[in-house]
């Protein structure tokens, strides 16, 4: 690899276009890249097979910015998570692709022991500004080993940022704000996501990690949650909003760091927190939600928090007992007619 | 290792007891099983079994002191057991008052010891932590609220309407509290045997005042009278009252045949059978009718169960049984609960028709009036009959006047046609 020189100053942004998430992705890819030559893609079947990864977030890059720049790796996702952190270390600026999120239980040394922990343990001498990106979540019939959330093992380790987009504007600007920051940052996208369309700004559009976006305005519950749950938020809400229940959907964006102000400005509004998320409920970041609104809110709380969750089982294969083991628009319904009750 | 005795939790609504007397003195040998104590409970009176058998060791609650639900109150054990690390438990925060101090929470911590701790916990009132917050900003006794939330839970709107209530003139102000005065124990010379302790029936009287004013402040009642004509109730009391007295040695007085009559009417009419829970009505799918006894300490409600597939010598029976019971404060708790109508008489004291509060969660109660002689026209002559006045008291949310009306009609009809209610 060549040298890494100083990236350009970033562009202003101009305009929209609607996007799929996946697109939203490669464009931000391409655009860092393009502006920063410290940035390189690696990762699975990035560069050469299929047109860039297996849901195509790195289709054309390899075209545009050659195979030093974007890089297929064996199927070692060790061996791939620790070259990252070196390059890193080194000065670059790695963007690794893990193909599920669920392979990244082989990548743990690399990225708990090392890429978290070398800044605070060489005093800040060194800087590991990686990003691990993956796809996470279930609703593909891709079974119990490729449909896993798995955000809570990331969020629990100090040192590491967990970002889950649920919007292609979203996914384009954290994933800029993952890049440039000099932390490793865990970018957790979702499966089922990636051909939604939305709106995305043109140009150098960031999104700031640790601030929260208000997906839907209500008084009469707060909603939290991410990726598809916020989209199956909006539909309950819609549904609750004929029976006179206006609910308020928060998407945190990014988990750690977790925008509190914003949820317990909510609650403090509502009284009420439905918390939700495809991952499975014991242990799952909902639970750690609810204890730091509990103990930074307790006295806004009017009912029981309540979680919609994944169950704490394998995620089948058979269609219907995957939908019956993640969490549904009428689940969330449900859960916000209870609290509110 | 002495065994703790604690206050047991009684009754769903228990949240503290009185100890009327001891049964064992300190320092007296006790089995287990034994009765131990006689405490009163917002509802009744009853004796209480020793936990475990040995020496009581210590009374740490003496007669006529008022405890939460959970509290220790005695040690069982064999000389020589430690008892000196108990502390004597505090009596319960008057209502509307400071939260407990640190110190108070620490003792009370130590004294539930380690398992009756969670217990203790069953007995606070069910709140949500917003509208306790939102109850002290505003200075709302909590202990006069009813909860409308899951499982009865006080949430904000309940804060809410009652300081609406209040800015309407409607309420005292937290700091004037009715039942404080029976909070704070008083030391008791001589035991009172059967005597109920004055501060036990003034606490009595504030769990009285506390539902009457939450079930006139939280629901829509109102009350429609009808007269009847009891001509022929008159008639079949006196040809078959003596029978039954003969052959079953049953009375049967003209409650027993009103509830009778209650219980087949609701039996037709299932929306009067209903109570309001959280945001819709729910119909009860059995018939429980309670029965107002007048005592001199207040008013308690022993419930006949299964009232509409009783035949009128039962229920006849099971009404004199409870309220001789109740007269003696030896109901059970559960015999207090569980009613889904109530019929409450003072025909006895010349009362014509009146508008009787609503023994919630129930959503409909049956006042009767007197029975008594007077000209009523037959066609277009005047004949003396005996009639009564009926009044129902129903909650409009649950239903509304039409149907109440039409129960009470019925039951009416029922008893100026009273053979009816030899129907199975």
């Amino acid at each position: 690899m060549s040298q890494p020189t100083m990236p350009a100053a970033p562009a202003a942004a101009v305009g929209t276009r609607t996007l799929t998430y996946a697109e939203a992705l490669n464009e931000a890819l391409r655009e860092e890249m393009r502006r920063d030559p410290r940035v390189f893609v690696m990762g699975e079947d990035v560069a050469v097979w299929g047109g860039g990864g297996i849901f195509g977030v790195t289709k054309g890059l390899v075209e545009e910015f050659g195979p030093q720049r974007v890089r297929d790796t064996p199927i070692s996702e060790e061996a791939s998570a620790a070259l990252a952190v070196g390059a890193a270390v080194a000065g670059a600026r790695p963007v690794a692709e893990f193909m599920y999120a669920d392979f990244m239980g082989l990548a743990m040394e690399p990225i708990v022991n090392q890429a978290a922990k070398i800044r605070y343990m060489f005093g800040g001498k060194a800087r590991v500004p990686a990003v691990f990106r993956a796809q996470e979540g279930a609703g593909r019939g891709n079974a119990a080993q490729h449909s896993q959330s798995l955000e809570a093992w990331f969020c629990h380790i100090p040192g590491l940022k967990v970002v889950t987009p649920s919007t292609p504007a979203d996914a384009k600007g954290l994933l800029l704000s993952a890049i440039r920051d000099d932390n490793p940052v865990v970018f957790l996208e979702h499966k089922v996501l990636y051909a939604t369309k939305g709106p995305v700004p043109a140009g150098d559009y960031v999104v700031p990690l640790g601030v929260a976006r208000r997906a839907r305005e209500g008084q009469h519950a707060t909603f939290v949650g991410i990726h598809t749950m916020v989209h199956k938020a909006l539909a309950a809400a819609e549904a609750l909003a004929g029976e006179g229940i206006e609910l308020e959907i928060i998407d945190p964006r990014t988990l750690v760091p977790f925008d509190l102000d914003a949820v317990v400005t909510s609650v403090r509004k509502t009284g009420r927190l439905v918390v939700g998320h495809e991952a499975y409920e014991r242990c799952g970041i909902g639970a750690e939600i609810i204890a730091q609104v509990a103990g930074a809110a307790f006295d806004a709380l009017d009912a029981p928090p309540v979680r919609v969750c994944g169950r704490n089982v394998p995620v089948p294969y058979n269609a219907r007992l995957e939908a019956a083991a993640l969490p549904q628009t009428e689940d969330i319904a449900a859960a916000i007619r209870q609290v509110v009750a | 290792m002495a065994t703790e005795v604690v206050l047991p939790r009684l009754g769903l609504t228990q949240e503290e007891g009185t100890i009327l007397r001891w049964l064992k003195p300190e320092g007296s040998r006790v089995g287990k099983g034994e009765p131990l104590f006689e405490v009163m409970t917002d509802k009744a009176t009853l004796e209480v079994e020793a936990p475990a058998s040995g020496v009581v060791l210590k009374i740490l609650v003496a007669e006529g002191g008022t405890v939460p639900v959970a509290t220790p109150i005695a040690l069982i054990g064999e000389p020589g057991d430690a008892v000196t690390d108990v502390p004597v438990p505090a009596p319960p925060p008057p209502s509307g008052g400071p939260p407990p101090t640190e110190a108070a929470r620490v003792a009370g911590a130590a004294a539930a010891g380690d398992a009756p701790r969670g217990r203790a916990s069953e007995g606070r009132i069910r709140i949500s932590p917003r509208a306790r917050a939102i109850a002290e900003s505003q200075r709302i006794d909590v202990r006069t609220l009813v909860g409308t939330g899951p499982d009865g839970r006080i949430i904000e709107r309940d804060v809410q309407q009652a300081v609406a209530a209040r800015a309407a003139g409607a309420v005292q102000p937290a700091g004037v509290d009715s039942t404080a005065a029976s909070a704070a124990p008083q030391p008791v010379s001589t035991p009172p045997a059967r005597q109920i302790p004055s501060h036990a029936a003034a606490h009595m009287r504030g769990i009285i005042a506390r539902r009457m004013l939450e079930s006139l402040r939280t629901t829509a009642q109102l009350t429609l009278t009808t007269e009847v004509d009891m001509e022929e109730t008159v008639r079949l009391r006196n040809e078959v009252g003596p029978e039954l007295e003969r052959r079953e040695r049953v009375h049967v007085t003209y409650t027993d045949l009103i509830v009778r009559a209650a219980a087949v009417a609701l039996r037709e009419h299932q929306a009067i059978n209903a109570r309001w829970e959280g945001e819709g009505v729910h119909r009860l799918p059995e018939i429980h009718i309670g029965v107002a006894v007048a005592l001199e300490e207040g008013l308690v409600v022993p419930v006949v169960r299964h009232a509409d597939r009783a035949s009128i010598p039962q229920i006849s029976a099971a009404i004199r049984d409870l309220s001789e019971r109740a007269r003696g404060m030896r109901l059970r708790p559960d015999e207090m609960a569980g009613h889904t109508f109530t019929v409450t008489n003072l025909g006895m004291f010349d009362v014509d028709a009146f508008t009787p509060v609503l023994n919630l969660p129930e959503a409909a109660m049956l006042g009767v009036g007197r029975l008594h002689r007077r000209p009523v026209a037959a066609g277009d002559r005047a004949e003396i009959h005996t009639t009564m006045v009926l009044s129902l008291t129903f909650d409009h949310r649950v239903v509304d006047g039409a149907p109440a009306a039409q129960f009470l009609q019925r039951l009416k009809h029922i008893l100026e046609h009273p053979y009816l209610l030899l129907l199975p």
